[in-house]
C-alpha cells in the first residue's frame, strides 16, 4: 500500500469520472425537464457514454501493455483491461440509452432519472473493472447493483417490473451478504483486502489460516456466480429480465455480466492462482467447473420450451455466462494469458450481439404492448426484411455458427480450455459444445418463426433512426469480429 | 505462381455474385436468376482453369494459397486441392449453375434471396472442399448448414420447419465434437511443438496422438462425417430434409453436401488419426454394408418417389464409405468415384423428380404410371439417369460401385473384419439397386396412363433439356473413360496412403508418457533442456530414421510396406527394414516451427514417437 | 497378333443405336423436320449388323485363319494366337489394370460369326415383323444395342469387358421384353429379367473378385498363365479356388443363360416381341454363360467339383425344363423351355469337359432355335398376334414357306440324322457318358447321360406335338382368325429359309470320329481352349480332361450311342404324332381332364409353382421387410425413440427447471443456500491419481494432486505410498518419498500393486488411490 493521492492519477481514471459527472449532471437536469423534453435527457446521457468510451480507448491506447496497470488511488487500477472494459460497458450503456429513450416514447413512459440512474450504474461498473482492492470492488458491485434494482422497476406502471425488482432486490442482497463476509474471511486470513498484497501473501502459502481463506473464496465465488446468474444463483434473472423494461434487459445481460466477471478475473484470475487454495482437486476452479456445467446445461434446456423472448434470452445470457465461466477455469488452471484473451473477447461478442438482439426486440414492440412472444416475429422477414437479417445475424452468433463473433468467441474460449491443465477441461468442453448444439434449436426457432412462417398481423415496430444505426452496427460488427477476429484479439490482449 | 489466382477466384466470385443479387430490387426476379445463373456458370468455367494447372502426376496439395488470417491463432486463410479434392471441387461448380437453372420456374418466391442462398452455399461446399486449415475448414463446413437451412426452410414443403430443424440440429450436433477434436489438436500440437496452428498440413505431418486420443478424436470427427454422409443409424434426417427441399436443394444436398462425410474421413480423420480410423473402421464397414441393404430396402418401400431416391442415397454413400475403410487404392478411388458419379445420378434423378413436380404437384408414384408415352424424351433421359444410378457397366455408377466392392473384396483384414463376406454383402446391394430403381423406373413409366392429369403432360422444354444435357453427358462419359479421373486422383490417394501407414506405425511406437502434463513438460525443458528426452524411451529403435529420414525415403519405405499390404497378410509398416542411422539434427526434421533447435528435437522425438 | 479393326465389330452396332435412338432424330429433325422414316431406320440398322458381320467374317477368314493354320501346322501345341486390340485404357487403380480391348480367337470367332449372321437376320427379319410398331426406331435402336453389347461381351479380352456386356445384353433384353410397356405385364416381365439376371451378375462380380484377388488380372491371358494355374489349385474354404471362382462365374451363368435356379425370367421374357425372342433369347444372349464356361476352360478344367456342379445343373435343367414344355400351351413358351432345356445340354457339355460339343451344340441351336422363333413369329403374325397353340391346327397349307422351314428346324431339334442338331446333341451326350471327373460319385457321367436322353426324348416329344398342334390336323382357330391367315412377306421368309439351310446343314462342321470323319470344329476350336493333351503341363487339368469322349468311347461305342439317340429322337416323334396328329387325341383330353394323370399334368402344366414359391419364399418376404424396416427401424426406433425420444428427455428436464423456477422468492434463496452448500461438499474432496512408466528395471511414478494444492504441497498436505502392496507406507522406502510427488525406484521393489494416499490441508479428508503395476511391459501403464 505505497500509493498516496496523486491528483495526477485522476488523469488515469478519466472516463470513470465522466461517467459519475454525467450521471451525476443528469440526475440534476432531470428536474428541468418535464415530460417528452426529458428526452432531451438522452442526448447528454450518450454524449457522455461515448466520451468515456473514447476516453478510454485513448487511454487504452497509451498504456503500455504490461500487466502491472497503475494503481490509482490505491483502490483502482488503470491497465488496458479496465478499459477495454469501460469501452464495453459505455458502448452498452449507449445503446440503452438510444433505445430507452424510443421505447418511453412507445410506451408512453417518460421517467428522466432513467438516464442519470443508468449513467451511475456504468460508474459501478467501471468501477468494478478497475477495481484493485476487495473493498472498491464490492463498492463497485453495489453502485451499480443498487442501481440496476431501480432501473428494473423504472416502469412504474409494471406490476411485473416492481415484482422482479423486489425478488432481485432481496436476492441480491443475499449475495452481498456473502461477498461481504467473504472478503473478512480473506481479510482474516491475509491481513489485507488489496488484491496486489493478497497475491504476495499467498505466495508464502503454508504461513496462512488455509480454512478462513479457502472459506472466504468460496463464498466470493458464490457472490460472483449470484451476480453472474450462474445455475442454481441465477433464479432472479429469468424474473428479473422478463419484468423490466426491453432495454435495461439489453444492458444486465451484457454490461452487468461484464463487469461481474471483470471482477471475477480480477479476483480470482490475477489474484488467487488455482494452486493456492486447497480446495477439493482444482482449487477455487473446483466449485467453478460444477457451476459451468450445471449453467450451461440448465439455462440452455430450460430456454427451450420459454416462448418469451426476453425470458428465452434471459435463459441463454445464462447458458452464455457458464461458457464463460469456462474461459475463467481455464485461465484459472495455468492458461492465464489466452483464456483471459478469450474470455475478454467472448464478452464482447456476446454484449455486442445481445445487445443488438433486444434492441430489435424493443424495436418490434408498438403502442401499448411490447412483442415479447416468439410467435410475434412471425413472418417478419417478408414485412421487415432489414430488421429479420439482423435479428438472424444475432441469433446465428448467440448460438455460435461461423462466420460470427459468437462462434468464434465461443471458439476461443473452448480452445483455451483445452489447452488448459493437460485436456483436464476435456469434458467440460465437450459439454458446453453439446450444449451449443441444443441452443442451436431455439435460436434457430426465432429465425424460423421469422422467415418460414406467414405473418399475423401487421408489424408496427418503432420509428427511430437510432435503432437502424443500432442494429446496423451490432450486425456488422459480429460478422467483421467473426471473419476477421485478429484485430479483436490484439485489443484484448491476446 | 501463376495459378494462385484460381482458387480465392472460385471462392470469391459466388461470393460476390450472392451480395450484389441482393442488392437487386426485389421485383427484378429474372435479373436476379440471370444473375445467380451467370455468376455460377462463370465459377464453373474458372474452377476449370484448375484442371488446366493440376498436375496429375503430383500427389500434394496444389494451387495453394496461404495468407495468415487470425494471428492470435496462428489460423491461416490456405487453400489448395490435390487429386481427391479436384474433382469434388469441380462436380460442385458444375452442379451449382445446374440446380440454378432448374429452379428458374420452381421458385417464384423470395427469387434474389434464394439464388443468393444457393450461391453463398456453393462457397461454403467449395471453401470445404479446398481449405487446409482445420479452422477455416470448420467454418466452412457450417457456413454450407445455415444456406442449407433456409432453402429447406422457406422454400421446401409442408413439413419444412421439422426437416429444417432435424437437419440443423443432427448436423450441428455432430459438427461441434468434431470442433472439440479440433481444439485437442490445436492443444497437442501446440504442446508438443511448441508451434501453435491450425495448419492441415503441419498436423498431419508433425502430430502423432496416441491410440487412445486419436481413438476420441477419430469418434469426434467421425461422427460429424457419419451424420453427414449419413450411415446407418444416423441417416433419419436426410429423407426428411430431401422430401421438403426444393429441387434445387435437394440437388445439392444429394449431389454435393453428402460428399462431404466421405471427403472428412479421406481428407480429415483418417490421415490424422489412423489408429483411430482403425479401430472404429469394423464398426464403420458393417454400418457402411448395413446401410447399403438397409437402403435399398427402406427405398423401396417407399410410396414417396423422392423419398425413394433419398433413401437411395444412404445405400450408395455406404459403397462410399466402405470403400474408403478397405484402405485399398481401388476402395478410395472407387469411392470418390462413386460420389461423383452418384452426384450426376442422383443430383438429376432429383432434377427428373423435379420436372415432374412441377407438373404434377404430386410425388407420389401411384400418381404416375405410363409417362413414357407422354413424354418420351424426358422418359429416356431418366432411364438413362436411373440406370447410371443403378450402376449399369458403361454408365458412371458401374466404375464407382465395381471398385469399391472390388477393393473391399481385396482389403486386408488388418483394415476391416472379414473384408470378403463385407463385400459380397456389399454387392448384393447392386441387385436391390437395381429392384428399386427399375420399380420406381416402371411404377412411373410403364404400364397403362391411369391418371387423367398425366394425358396432357408436356415433355421436357428447351431449358429443362439443357439442364440434363450436361449430366446425361458426364454419366456416359464417366462411365466410358474414367481413366483420366481416375488417374489425377492416384498420386494424391497414394500419398494418402502412405501417410496414414506411416503415420499408423509412428502411433504403435510411440511412448506416451502419462502423468506429463505439457506444461511440466515445458517447464522441464525450460529448466534442463533435453530433460525429458531420456524418458521418451524409442520403443523400437528402427523407426526412428524412417521417422525423421527425407519425406521421399519414408515415402518409400510406407509404400512398399503398402504393396505388401495389399497381398500378404498385414504386415505392420514398422517391420519394414530401415537401416539405424541415428538422428540428424542438421538435416532438420520435417517440422516447419520456430523454435530453438532443442525443443524442437525433443518435439519432434515426441511427436513422431 | 495386334490388330486393330476388332473394335468395329461391336462399334458399328452401337453407332446404329446412336443413330437411331438419339443422333438420328436430332439431326432429321433439324434438317427435315421430321423423325428419320422407316426406310432409313432400318436401312441403319440392318446395314451396320451387316457391316459388322463382314469385318468380322473377314478378319475371320483373313488374318485369324493364318494364325490358326499357323498353330495347326505347327504342331496344335499349345494354343494358337489371337487377333487383340486395345483401344484405351479403361480403369487403371493400384495393381488393377483394365483395358479396354478385344480378342478375337477361335473361339470367339465363331461366337461372332453367330451373333452377327443370326442377328443380321433377325434384322431383317424385323423389317417385315415390326413394319407396323409406332415405336420403330426406337425397336431397332434397341436391337442394334443389344447387338453391339452381345458383340462386347464376346469379344472383351478380359472378364470386366465381359461384364459391360453381360449387362448391356441385359438391359437390352429388360427394354425389347418391356418394349410394349403399356402393357404392365409385359413391363414387370422385363424387370424380373433385370433383377433375376443381377442376382446372377453378383456371383459374376464375386467370382471375378475371387479370381482377381488369386491370379492378380482378370485377362484371359493371365487367367491361364501358369502362375493362374496354379493359384486354381491353391485351397479356399475346404476346396480348390477354381471351385469358389467357377461356381460363382456359373451363378452368373445360370442367371444369364436361365438355369436351375435363375431361369424363371425366360418364359416370361416371352412378352417382348418374337425377333427379340429369337434373337436375344434363343440364339445369343442366352448363350453367353456357355460361352462364359468355355471361355473360362481352363478355370474350369482346374476343379472337376465345379465341372460336376455345371453339369449336374445342366442335366437337371435340360430334364426338369422340357417337362414343363410338355403342357404349355403358347407357341413361345414352348419354345422358351425349350431354349431352357437346350441350354442345359449345353452347360453339361461344358461341365465334362467337352467344350467342343457344348460350343458345337450352341451354334447349331443358334440356328434351328433362332428359326424356330421366327417360325413361331411368321405364324402368330399369320393368326393375328395369338400364340395360343390350341387354336392353331393345319396350318402348313397357307403358311407353306413357313412350314417346310419349321419341319427343319424341328427334326434338327429332335435329333434326327442328318440335321443340325443330331450331331451336336450326340456329342454332349457321348461326352457325358465317359466323363468321369476325379472325386466325382461312381457314375456320375452315366447318370448325366441317362437324364440327357431322358430329356432328349422328351425334347424329341414336345417339339413333336408343338408341330401337330400347329401345322398338322384340322385348323381350330375362329373363323375371323382363320380368315386373316396369309403367309409372311418375303422379309421374313428369307430369313427362315436361309436358317433353314444352316440347321441342316451346319452339322457338318463337327461330325463324330467315325470313320475318320473330319471334326472341323473340333480341330478349330481347339485352338483356344483346354484341351486333354495339357495334362503334361497341367497336372489339374489331367484331372478332369482325360475322360473326352474319343478316349472311352471307341468307334462302335460312338456308334451305338448314336444310334440310341436316333431311336429316343424317333420315339418321341413317333409318340407325339400319334397323340396329337390331328388335335390332341382324345386319350389326350381323357387323362388330362380327370385323375392322377390330371393332377400331374396341372403340377406340369403351372410350372411345378416354381414362380409361386419364389413369390411365397423370396419376394412377399422381401416386399414385407422392406416396409417392416421403415415402420420399425427408421420410423419407430431410430426417429421416434432416439431422435424425438431424445428431444423428449430435455423437454422434460426443461418443464422441471421451468416448474422450480416459479416466481417465489423464498423457494429461490432456499435454492441459493442450498446450492451453495451442495457445491462446497462435494467439490471440497480431494481427489488422487498417479501414473508410472517402466523402463531400464526401474520404475517411475509420478502423482496427481491436481492442480490447487500442488504449491502447498511440502508443509501442509500428505502424500504417502505403498509401493510393496503390503497395504501400509512403513517401509523405510516408502517413507523415503513420503510427500514426493514423483518417485523412481528398482522394478524388484514394486509389488504387484500401489497405493498412494493423500491427505487435504483443509479439511483433513484423505483421498487414496489403488493400481496394479505391469512390471512386464515395456510401455506405459496407467494412463489417467
Amino acid at each position: 500500500m505505497t500509493s498516496t493521492f496523486n491528483a495526477f492519477d485522476l488523469m488515469y481514471i478519466i472516463p470513470l469520472l465522466v461517467l459519475a459527472v454525467t450521471g451525476l449532471l443528469l440526475v440534476l437536469a432531470e428536474s428541468f425537464f418535464k415530460g417528452r423534453q426529458r428526452n432531451h435527457l438522452m442526448g447528454l446521457a450518450v454524449a457522455g457514454a461515448i466520451a468515456a468510451a473514447v476516453t478510454a480507448m485513448i487511454l487504452f491506447r497509451y498504456t503500455p501493455d504490461d500487466e502491472q496497470g497503475r494503481l490509482v488511488l490505491g483502490m483502482l487500477k488503470a491497465d488496458r483491461f479496465a478499459y477495454f472494459f469501460t469501452v464495453l460497458i459505455s458502448f452498452a450503456t449507449a445503446v440503452t440509452a438510444l433505445v430507452g429513450a424510443s421505447y418511453q416514447d412507445e410506451h408512453n413512459w417518460q421517467s428522466g432519472e432513467f438516464y442519470g440512474i443508468l449513467l451511475l450504474v456504468a460508474t459501478g461498473m467501471t468501477v468494478m473493472a478497475m477495481a484493485a482492492d476487495l473493498v472498491s470492488a464490492f463498492i463497485g458491485i453495489e453502485t451499480m447493483s443498487l442501481g440496476i434494482y431501480v432501473l428494473v422497476t423504472s416502469r412504474r406502471q409494471s406490476l411485473r417490473g416492481t415484482e422482479a425488482a423486489m425478488k432481485y432486490f432481496v436476492m441480491g442482497a443475499v449475495a452481498s451478504a456473502f461477498m461481504l463476509y467473504g472478503i473478512a474471511l480473506v481479510y482474516g486470513a491475509t491481513g489485507t483486502t488489496n488484491l496486489d498484497s493478497i497475491e504476495k501473501v499467498l505466495a508464502n502459502v503454508q504461513d496462512l489460516q488455509l480454512g478462513l481463506l479457502v472459506a472466504g473464496v468460496f463464498l466470493l465465488v458464490i457472490a460472483l456466480a449470484f451476480k453472474v446468474a450462474a445455475i442454481p444463483f441465477h433464479m432472479w434473472a429469468p424474473d428479473a429480465y422478463e419484468g423490466a423494461p426491453t432495454p435495461v434487459t439489453g444492458f444486465m445481460a451484457t454490461a452487468v455480466k461484464a463487469s461481474a466477471f471483470a471482477v471475477f478475473i480480477r479476483i480470482f484470475v490475477n489474484t488467487f492462482e488455482a494452486e493456492s487454495t486447497a480446495f477439493g482437486h482444482m482449487g477455487w476452479t473446483s466449485p467453478l467447473i460444477v457451476l459451468a456445467a450445471l449453467t450451461m446445461t440448465i439455462a440452455n434446456v430450460a430456454a427451450l420450451r420459454q416462448e418469451n423472448i426476453k425470458r428465452m434470452l434471459a435463459y441463454s445470457s445464462i447458458s452464455h455466462a457458464g461458457v464463460a465461466l469456462v474461459g475463467v477455469i481455464a485461465a484459472g488452471l495455468g492458461n492465464r494469458e489466452a483464456a483471459t484473451t478469450a474470455v475478454m473477447y467472448y464478452l464482447a461478442a456476446y454484449t455486442v450481439t445481445t445487445l443488438g438482439a433486444f434492441t430489435v426486440v424493443a424495436w418490434l414492440g408498438s403502442r401499448d404492448r411490447e412483442r415479447v412472444l416468439v410467435d410475434d416475429f412471425s413472418g417478419l422477414a417478408s414485412r421487415h426484411p432489414g430488421a429479420a437479417l439482423a435479428m438472424t445475424v444475432f441469433m446465428l452468433s448467440l448460438g455460435g455458427i461461423p462466420p460470427t463473433a459468437g462462434f468464434f468467441g465461443k471458439f476461443y474460449v473452448f480452445k483455451s480450455a483445452m489447452e488448459a491443465s493437460d485436456q483436464a477441461l476435456l469434458w467440460l468442453v465437450i459439454l458446453g459444445v453439446i450444449n451449443s448444439a441444443v441452443s442451436i434449436y431455439y435460436y434457430l426457432r426465432v429465425v424460423m418463426t421469422m422467415y418460414f412462417r406467414d405473418p399475423v398481423e401487421e408489424f408496427k415496430p418503432l420509428r427511430a433512426g437510432a435503432i437502424t444505426v443500432v442494429l446496423v452496427i451490432c450486425a456488422l460488427a459480429i460478422l467483421e469480429m467473426g471473419i476477421l477476429p485478429g484485430f479483436w484479439l490484439g485489443l484484448a490482449g491476446g | 505462381m501463376a495459378s494462385a489466382w484460381v482458387l480465392p477466384t472460385i471462392l470469391g466470385l459466388p461470393l460476390i455474385g450472392a451480395i450484389l443479387v441482393m442488392l437487386i430490387p426485389r421485383s427484378e426476379a429474372g435479373l436476379a436468376r440471370g444473375f445467380g445463373f451467370g455468376f455460377s456458370l462463370a465459377t464453373f468455367c474458372i474452377s476449370l482453369a484448375i484442371l488446366g494447372y493440376f498436375d496429375s502426376e503430383y500427389g500434394r496439395f496444389q494451387l495453394v494459397v496461404d495468407k495468415e488470417w487470425i494471428p492470435g491463432l496462428n489460423a491461416h486463410f490456405k487453400v489448395g486441392v490435390d487429386g481427391i479434392s479436384l474433382w469434388l471441387v469441380i462436380l460442385t461448380t458444375f452442379t451449382t449453375p445446374i440446380a440454378i437453372l432448374s429452379a428458374y420456374r420452381a421458385v417464384d418466391k423470395h427469387v434474389r434471396e434464394f439464388i443468393a442462398a444457393m450461391l453463398i452455399l456453393e462457397v461454403g461446399m467449395l471453401g470445404a472442399f479446398v481449405a487446409l486449415d482445420m479452422f477455416l475448414f470448420y467454418i466452412f463446413w457450417e457456413v454450407m448448414l445455415i444456406p442449407m437451412y433456409f432453402l429447406i426452410g422457406i422454400w421446401g414443403g409442408k413439413r419444412r420447419i421439422y426437416a429444417s430443424i432435424k437437419f440443423v440440429i443432427y448436423t450441428m450436433a455432430g459438427s461441434l465434437l468434431m470442433l472439440v477434436a479440433i481444439f485437442y489438436m490445436y492443444a497437442k500440437h501446440g504442446a508438443i511443438t511448441g508451434e501453435y496452428t491450425t495448419d492441415f498440413v503441419a498436423l498431419q505431418k508433425n502430430l502423432v496422438l496416441s491410440s487412445e486420443a486419436q481413438f476420441w478424436c477419430f469418434a469426434a470427427f467421425g461422427l460429424a462425417f457419419a451424420i453427414k454422409v449419413p450411415l446407418f443409424p444416423l441417416h433419419t434426417w436426410l429423407p426428411d430434409a430431401h422430401v421438403e427441399a426444393p429441387t434445387a436443394g435437394s440437388v445439392i444436398l444429394a449431389g454435393l453436401l453428402l460428399k462431404f462425410g466421405i471427403y472428412g474421413f479421406i481428407r480429415f480423420a483418417m490421415p490424422m488419426f489412423p489408429a483411430g480410423s482403425q479401430a472404429w473402421a469394423p464398426l464403420l464397414a458393417i454400418l457402411a454394408v448395413v446401410g447399403i441393404i438397409y437402403g435399398a430396402y427402406v427405398a423401396f418401400a417407399q410410396p414417396d418417389v423422392k423419398k425413394l431416391v433419398a433413401y437411395s442415397s444412404v445405400s450408395h454413400l455406404g459403397f462410399c464409405v466402405l470403400g474408403v475403410f478397405a484402405m485399398t487404392a481401388m476402395g478410395i478411388e472407387g469411392s470418390i468415384y462413386a460420389m461423383l458419379s452418384h452426384g450426376l445420378t442422383t443430383g438429376g434423378l432429383f432434377l427428373a423428380i423435379g420436372v415432374l413436380y412441377e407438373r404434377r404437384h404430386t410425388r407420389r408414384l401411384a400418381e404416375f404410371g405410363g409417362l413414357w408415352k407422354q413424354m418420351p424424351v424426358f422418359a429416356g433421359i431418366f432411364l438413362i439417369i436411373t440406370l447410371g444410378s443403378a450402376g449399369l457397366p458403361g454408365l458412371s455408377g458401374f466404375i464407382g460401385e465395381f471398385l469399391t466392392i472390388f477393393g473391399t473384396f481385396v482389403a486386408s483384414d488388418a483394415s476391416i473384419p472379414v473384408p470378403r463376406l463385407l463385400a459380397a454383402l456389399a454387392a448384393t446391394g447392386v441387385i436391390f439397386g437395381a429392384v428399386y430403381l427399375l420399380y420406381m423406373f416402371q411404377k412411373m413409366m410403364f404400364g397403362p396412363i391411369t391418371h387423367e392429369a398425366n394425358r396432357t403432360l408436356k415433355d421436357l422444354s428447351g431449358r429443362e433439356i439443357a439442364v440434363f444435357l450436361p449430366i446425361v453427358a458426364m454419366v456416359f462419359f464417366m462411365g466410358i473413360y474414367p481413366r483420366p479421373f481416375l488417374k489425377s486422383m492416384e498420386p494424391a490417394v497414394e500419398r494418402f496412403m502412405t501417410t496414414y501407414h506411416t503415420k499408423l506405425a509412428q502411433t504403435r511406437d510411440q511412448t506416451y508418457v502419462p502423468g506429463v502434463s505439457p506444461k511440466q513438460a515445458r517447464a522441464a525443458e525450460s529448466s534442463n533442456p533435453g530433460a525429458l528426452v531420456p524418458r521418451l524411451q524409442p520403443a523400437v529403435a528402427a523407426s526412428a530414421p524412417a521417422a525423421v529420414a527425407p519425406p521421399a525415403d519414408a515415402q518409400a519405405a510406407a509404400l512398399q510396406a503398402v504393396a505388401k499390404r495389399a497381398t500378404a497378410p498385414p504386415v505392420a509398416v514398422d517391420q519394414a527394414p530401415a537401416p539405424p542411422v541415428a538422428v540428424d539434427q542438421t538435416a532438420g526434421p520435417p517440422v516447419a516451427t520456430k523454435i530453438d533447435p532443442q525443443t524442437r528435437v525433443a518435439g519432434v522425438k515426441g511427436a513422431l514417437r | 497378333m495386334k490388330t486393330n479393326l476388332i473394335f468395329l465389330i461391336p462399334l458399328l452396332p452401337l453407332l446404329g443405336a446412336l443413330f437411331n435412338l438419339f443422333l438420328g432424330r436430332v439431326i432429321w429433325r433439324v434438317a427435315a423436320g421430321r423423325d428419320p422414316s422407316r426406310r432409313v431406320v432400318h436401312f441403319v440398322a440392318v446395314g451396320t449388323v451387316v457391316a459388322s458381320f463382314a469385318v468380322a467374317l473377314s478378319l475371320l477368314v483373313g488374318p485369324l485363319f493364318e494364325l490358326f493354320w499357323k498353330w495347326h501346322q505347327g504342331g496344335k501345341s499349345g494354343l494358337s494366337e489371337a487377333l487383340t486390340q486395345s483401344v484405351y485404357t479403361w480403369i487403371e487403380v493400384g495393381n488393377l489394370k483394365l483395358d479396354l480391348a478385344f480378342r478375337m480367337d477361335t473361339l470367339s470367332g465363331v461366337m461372332v460369326m453367330v451373333v452377327t449372321f443370326v442377328g443380321s437376320l433377325i434384322h431383317l427379319y424385323s423389317t417385315g415383323y415390326m413394319a407396323d410398331e409406332p415405336r420403330y426406331a426406337a425397336y431397332f435402336g434397341y436391337l442394334n444395342l443389344f447387338t453391339g453389347a452381345m458383340l462386347i461381351l464376346v469379344l472383351g479380352d478380359n472378364l470386366p469387358v465381359m461384364f459391360i456386356g453381360w449387362e448391356g445384353v441385359g438391359l437390352c433384353s429388360y427394354l425389347l421384353i418391356g418394349f410394349w410397356f403399356e402393357n404392365n405385364q409385359f413391363a414387370y416381365a422385363g424387370r424380373k429379367a433385370f433383377v433375376v439376371n443381377r442376382i446372377g451378375d453378383f456371383a459374376f462380380l464375386i467370382g471375378m473378385f475371387l479370381l482377381f484377388q488369386a491370379v492378380g488380372g482378370l485377362d484371359y491371358e493371365t487367367l491361364r498363365s501358369d502362375a493362374a494355374m496354379a493359384a486354381y489349385r491353391s485351397p479356399l474354404w475346404g476346396e480348390r479356388l477354381a471351385f469358389w471362382a467357377g461356381l460363382f462365374l456359373f451363378i452368373g451363368a445360370c442367371g444369364k443363360s436361365a438355369q436351375i435356379p435363375l431361369y424363371v425370367w425366360l418364359p416370361d421374357a416371352m412378352a417382348g416381341p418374337t425377333p427379340v425372342s429369337a434373337l436375344i433369347h434363343a440364339a445369343t444372349m442366352v448363350t453367353a454363360g456357355v460361352y462364359m464356361v468355355a471361355r473360362m476352360s481352363f478355370l474350369y478344367a482346374s476343379s472337376t467339383a465345379a465341372m460336376a456342379v455345371v453339369a449336374g445343373v445342366g442335366a437337371l435343367t435340360a430334364l426338369f425344363a422340357a417337362i414343363m414344355a410338355f403342357a404349355q400351351t403358347d407357341f413361345k413358351k414352348v419354345l422358351a423351355y425349350s431354349t431352357v432345356s437346350q441350354l442345359g445340354f449345353m452347360f453339361v457339355g461344358v461341365g465334362v469337359g467337352a467344350y467342343v460339343a457344348g460350343i458345337f451344340h450352341l451354334v447349331t441351336h443358334a440356328f434351328f432355335k433362332a428359326g424356330l422363333f421366327l417360325a413361331a413369329g411368321s405364324v402368330m403374325h399369320a393368326m393375328s398376334g395369338s400364340g395360343d397353340i390350341v387354336k392353331m391346327g393345319g396350318l402348313k397349307k397357307w403358311l407353306p414357306w413357313t412350314h417346310k422351314t419349321f419341319v427343319a428346324y424341328w427334326l434338327a431339334i429332335c435329333g434326327i440324322i442328318p440335321f443340325a442338331g443330331f450331331f451336336s446333341k450326340d456329342e454332349i451326350l457321348a461326352g457325358a457318358w465317359s466323363a468321369e471327373g476325379q472325386g466325382w460319385l461312381v457314375g456320375y457321367g452315366e447318370l448325366l447321360w441317362v437324364v440327357l436322353t431322358v430329356a432328349a426324348l422328351g425334347t424329341a416329344f414336345y417339339m413333336s406335338r408343338l408341330y401337330c398342334l400347329v401345322f398338322e390336323g384340322e385348323c381350330r382357330a375362329d373363323d375371323e382368325t382363320r380368315s386373316h391367315i396369309h403367309e409372311s412377306p418375303w422379309s421374313m421368309t428369307v430369313p427362315l429359309a436361309i436358317l433353314a439351310v444352316f440347321s441342316v446343314g451346319i452339322g457338318f462342321i463337327g461330325l463324330p470320329h467315325v470313320g475318320g470323319l473330319p471334326n472341323v470344329l473340333e480341330s478349330w476350336l481347339s485352338a483356344s481352349i483346354a484341351r486333354p493333351d495339357f495334362h503334361s503341363t497341367y497336372p489339374s487339368i489331367a484331372e478332369s480332361l482325360h475322360l473326352s469322349a474319343q478316349n472311352h468311347l471307341g468307334e462302335g461305342g460312338l456308334l451305338l450311342f448314336m444310334a440310341i439317340a436316333l431311336v429316343m429322337g424317333i420315339a418321341g416323334i413317333g409318340a407325339a404324332w400319334k397323340l396329337y396328329r390331328k388335335g390332341p387325341s382324345k386319350l389326350v383330353a381323357d387323362k388330362s381332364a380327370s385323375g392322377f394323370a390330371a393332377r400331374i399334368y396341372q403340377v406340369v402344366y403351372n410350372k411345378f409353382y416354381v414362380d409361386e414359391l419364389y413369390d411365397r419364399i423370396v419376394v412377399a418376404p422381401f416386399r414385407w421387410a422392406c416396409q417392416a424396416l421403415f415402420d420399425v427401424v427408421d420410423k419407430f426406433v431410430i426417429d421416434l425413440i432416439f431422435v424425438n425420444g431424445s428431444a423428449f428427455v430435455v423437454g422434460v428436464v426443461g418443464r422441471v427447471a421451468r416448474w422450480v423456477q416459479n416466481g417465489q422468492v423464498h423457494r429461490y434463496l432456499g435454492l441459493l443456500v442450498v446450492g451453495a452448500g451442495c457445491i462446497f461438499y462435494f467439490t471440497r474432496e480431494p481427489t488422487i491419481d498417479f501414473s508410472y512408466t517402466v523402463s531400464g528395471g526401474r520404475v517411475t511414478f509420478q502423482a496427481d494432486i491436481g492442480a490447487g494444492p500442488s504449491a502447498i504441497m511440502s508443509k501442509t498436505t500428505e502424500l504417502r505410498w505403498d509401493f510393496n502392496g503390503d497395504g501400509d507406507s512403513n517401509d523405510p522406502e516408502e517413507q523415503r518419498f513420503r510427500n514426493k510427488t514423483e518417485a523412481q525406484l528398482p522394478i524388484a521393489d514394486v509389488g504387484s500393486q500401489v497405493t498412494l494416499w493423500y491427505t487435504d490441508p483443509v479439511f483433513k479428508s484423505t483421498a487414496k488411490t489403488v493400481k496394479p503395476v505391469d512390471k512386464n511391459s515395456d510401455r506405459v501403464g496407467g494412463e489417467q
